[in-house]
């Protein structure tokens, strides 16, 4: 997506947001959503919120989830208005840059502002929409009572809202393929996103009987996820980085470039999303970019391979290790696309070769007259138009974004 | 009375107690909680994730707390039997009857003694849940909960391995702060099903499972990247027709010396993937040069010097191996400073470096090489012993000495097929030419003799 293209999306969601989040005020809000916060509760809600913001959930990619949106999502569900909800959040970031020693971002905290802001009307057409509240019916004591239609409404703010935003702020290959990368975002947040969306229900639910003790007993649970996710984040992590490191085994050999993989993979990545590919064969595409030189470990350093002969001993090793089926059928494939006709070799090698070739032909792809002359070269010698179109505008969009180097 | 006689005494004691606890309760408790508490209990335990070192983590703790407060001690006495079906089913042991009838007594003595605190403490300081006293007494109740189920075990671990109960015990002292997560969970579950509903508890639930699904996906993900590491370094070594199967050798003979050295599950398993990757440099190193039947001369073995850095610069980026990337950038470094490529002395050598540098030189020489057939294990570990100080740790060549003799470790002498070698002769190295290390740095002259018998001369690392 274009720079005015972006605008637009955040434009859109900003607008949709303040009116989401005014309808607050026209909506009987004290009869729908029993009202339990007062200034102690948002006081102490701030605070667990900025806890939970040092405490965020991290994803394979690397990215932080904030677990203070369960917070701040029971604020809203427990009636507090968008301008308390947003400020619980905004306070949260704050404090938690404050105790991490790192300055506050403006961009961040408008972030937390405008979702605090939303989540509460979120909540209050939920309410207003759903059933009545229901309340337990204990024998003695407060009884616990949650709002179900604004509870669904939060959940489905975050299980759907916040990855749909984050998505379309950040899309890179404009509007084509939005849905599918929407979709692809929510998989990949649902066990956070649910995580989250039910410790805000039970906070609110459990909050008329505990009251102050709320804060530290809903997060329990959200606890025990966020150890469970990270380790499993760290796994996945451990695992793309360890492909990467393997990248450079054959650069040692002496015939390839330091970094080639690396640079093959990402460029791999940007083309395979540019033309579309699902979220599982672009990630094997950028692994087959790391590991496409691998066979050179297995040739004889000394004799220059032809070109499909190292690709079937890349597949061989990858064989050999076991772990990587489809990228060594990736790298297989490779050999079709140097030697012959390209009909049924599928996108994943046409895109590793492509870029690998670039890679060879422009050191700095990026520079304006060394881009023209590879692609040139590209169209003459592989002659694969539809990855070589998207490699061209993969390499127009980052020249756009990024200086010469 | 010898010790096994002394176990079963101790686990039938336990289970008498277990069983007066259980005809005390019966009848106070109504039918319908007790088939709930059990169905849970049983839940639990049969969900119970194990986690690192066989240590499962379940939520019986939390379901027996949630029985006090609810039912009081009769109900988590009544309600811990559901843990029977469960253990009977799991435990593949030799003594399955035994630890059957420990493991399903201790959770009744526990949960009494959990139950009974809760109760004291609520007459004497007068709460009502979930007031804060209430909350107190519940805290106080999972800690003597946790104490009497840990005092029970470590009491048995004691007899059964000879160890001193308190080394058993010591474990209390995580599993405490444990508690903490239980009681909080346990509040919540019983204002849940007090105060809302049992369907409400779906809510708690779904973070739970996500909890464990989490850890679960890791151990499968973690077996599948030891399977992917493996193989890379099979791939690696697959040319190298003398040290294949070297480092899968010294990543599992590092990881038993660091467990008899008392090192964390966390650093046994960040050295097990380092140990195993501690070559990978060597596919920078010619194979002409690591596959020379004869002598290397200096410039062969100045290259060959290059591969710890070699393996640094490949592995440099994988966050997890950080704190352990030392054992890849030293693993040819000495106590004394005369190793290589560094020369660094014992000042930069962590416990972890030390075990894989003795590793790897007892697995060198108990392994045939091009330039020598491998040494028994006994003479290795004379070797490693005689370089005790200058060139090893003393404590880590010991903890090895016990592992090699606990595990009956054999030389590797199956290390490739004869016509692989192309007929070339492998001499024996009498002990005494062992004499040398090459892991030291010599002197420019010494290195120039010394490169023209290194090969001859046996090594206490793999080049």
């Amino acid at each position: 997506m274009n720079v005015s293209g972006r605008i637009v999306a955040v434009v859109l969601v900003v607008v949709l947001g303040v009116v989401l989040g005014a309808a607050w005020w026209s909506l009987d809000v004290d009869q729908q959503l029993m009202l339990h916060l007062g200034l102690r509760d948002i006081i102490l809600f701030a605070a667990a919120a900025a806890v939970m913001e040092l405490l965020p959930i991290r994803l394979a990619d690397g990215r932080a989830l904030p677990t203070s949106l369960a917070v701040v999502g029971a604020a809203a569900l427990l009636g507090g208005s968008p301008v308390v909800v947003a400020l619980i959040a905004v306070t949260a970031y704050v404090a938690s840059c404050l105790i991490a020693r790192r300055p506050p971002a403006v961009l961040e905290v408008v972030q937390r502002a405008a979702g605090g802001w939303t989540l509460a009307g979120v909540a209050a057409i939920g309410a207003a929409l759903g059933p009545a509240t229901w309340s337990g019916s204990p024998e003695f004591g407060a009884a616990a009572s949650l709002n179900l239609g604004a509870a669904v409404a939060v959940g489905l703010a975050v299980l759907v809202g916040v990855p749909t935003v984050e998505t379309l702020t950040s899309l890179d290959t404009g509007w084509r393929f939005a849905l599918r990368r929407i979709r692809e975002e929510i998989k990949r947040n649902w066990l956070v996103g649910s995580s989250i969306a039910a410790t805000a229900a039970l906070g609110a639910l459990v909050h008329p009987v505990l009251g102050l003790w709320t804060l530290p007993t809903m997060l329990l649970p959200l606890a025990a996820a966020r150890a469970g996710l990270d380790r499993l984040a760290l796994g996945q992590r451990a695992y793309d980085q360890t492909i990467r490191a393997m990248s450079r085994l054959p650069e040692q050999l002496g015939t390839v470039l330091p970094d080639h993989g690396v640079r093959v993979a990402e460029l791999a990545r940007e083309v395979a999303l540019d033309l579309g590919l699902d979220a599982t064969t672009v990630a094997d595409t950028v692994r087959a970019g790391h590991l496409h030189e691998l066979g050179r470990i297995k040739l004889e350093r000394e004799a220059p391979a032809p070109q499909h002969e190292l690709a079937n001993a890349g597949a061989d090793v990858l064989r050999e290790v076991g772990e990587l089926d489809r990228v060594a059928d990736i790298l297989a494939a490779q050999a079709n696309v140097h030697d012959g006709p390209r009909d049924g070799v599928g996108l994943p090698a046409r895109i590793v070769v492509a870029c690998c070739k670039l890679d060879s032909y422009a050191p700095d792809p990026l520079e304006p007259g060394q881009r023209h002359e590879a692609v040139v070269r590209l169209v003459r010698e592989v002659g694969d138009l539809e990855v070589v179109a998207a490699l061209t505008r993969v390499l127009d969009r980052t020249a756009a974004r990024e200086p010469v180097g | 009375m010898d010790g096994q006689v002394r176990l079963h005494v101790y686990v039938a004691a336990t289970a008498v107690v277990a069983a007066g606890l259980v005809l005390w309760a019966l009848p106070q408790v109504a039918p319908l909680q007790v088939l709930a508490v059990v169905l849970a209990v049983m839940i639990a335990e049969h969900f119970a994730t194990v986690m690192r070192d066989k240590v499962a983590v379940s939520l019986t703790n939390v379901v027996a707390l949630v029985a006090i407060v609810i039912g009081g001690p009769a109900l988590a006495v009544v309600g811990a039997l559901g843990a029977i079906p469960v253990y009977a089913c799991r435990s593949k042991s030799p003594m399955r009857v035994t630890s059957t009838v420990f493991n399903s007594s201790m959770l009744p003595v526990s949960a009494a003694a959990g139950g009974l605190t809760y109760q004291l403490l609520l007459a004497q300081l007068g709460g009502l849940f979930p007031d804060w006293r209430s909350l107190l007494a519940i805290t106080a109740a999972a800690a003597i909960y946790s104490v009497v189920n840990l005092g029970l075990v470590a009491g048995v671990v004691s007899l059964a391995t000879g160890d001193s109960f308190f080394d058993a015990f010591r474990t209390i002292g995580p599993a405490l702060a444990m508690q903490i997560l239980y009681v909080g969970i346990a509040v919540l579950t019983v204002v849940v099903i007090d105060r809302a509903s049992l369907w409400a508890l779906l809510l708690m639930a779904v973070p739970a499972l996500i909890a464990r699904y989490g850890l679960r996906a890791f151990q499968e993900l973690d077996e599948e990247y030891e399977r992917l590491v493996s193989g890379f370094v099979k791939a690696i070594e697959i040319k190298d027709l003398y040290t294949r199967g070297h480092s899968e050798r010294v990543s599992q003979l590092s990881v038993h010396v660091a467990e008899e050295l008392g090192v964390g599950y966390e650093e046994r398993r960040i050295t097990k993937y380092a140990a195993l990757l501690h070559d990978v440099g060597k596919v920078g190193v010619p194979l002409c040069i690591i596959n020379k039947p004869g002598p290397l001369d200096d410039d062969e073995f100045a290259k060959m010097q290059e591969h710890p850095t070699i393996g640094v610069e490949i592995l440099h980026d994988i966050d997890f191996l950080e704190p352990a990337i030392d054992i890849v950038r030293y693993h040819h470094e000495r106590l004394d400073g005369r190793g290589y490529p560094h020369g660094v002395d014992e000042e930069h050598l962590s416990r972890l470096v030390r075990i894989v540098t003795a590793v790897d030189a007892f697995d060198a020489m108990t392994s045939t090489r091009s330039y020598r057939r491998a040494l028994s294990v006994e003479e290795a570990i004379a070797e490693l012993e005689r370089c005790s100080g200058p060139q090893f740790d003393a404590e880590v060549v010991a903890a090895l000495t016990a592992c090699v003799r606990r595990l009956d470790w054999q030389p590797t002498v199956d290390f490739a097929s004869e016509a692989a070698l192309h007929g070339a002769e492998i001499p024996n190295a009498p002990v005494g030419e062992l004499r040398r290390s090459r892991g030291a740095l010599p002197s420019r002259r010494e290195r120039r003799a010394d490169a023209s018998s290194a090969r001859g001369n046996g090594s206490w690392g793999t080049s």
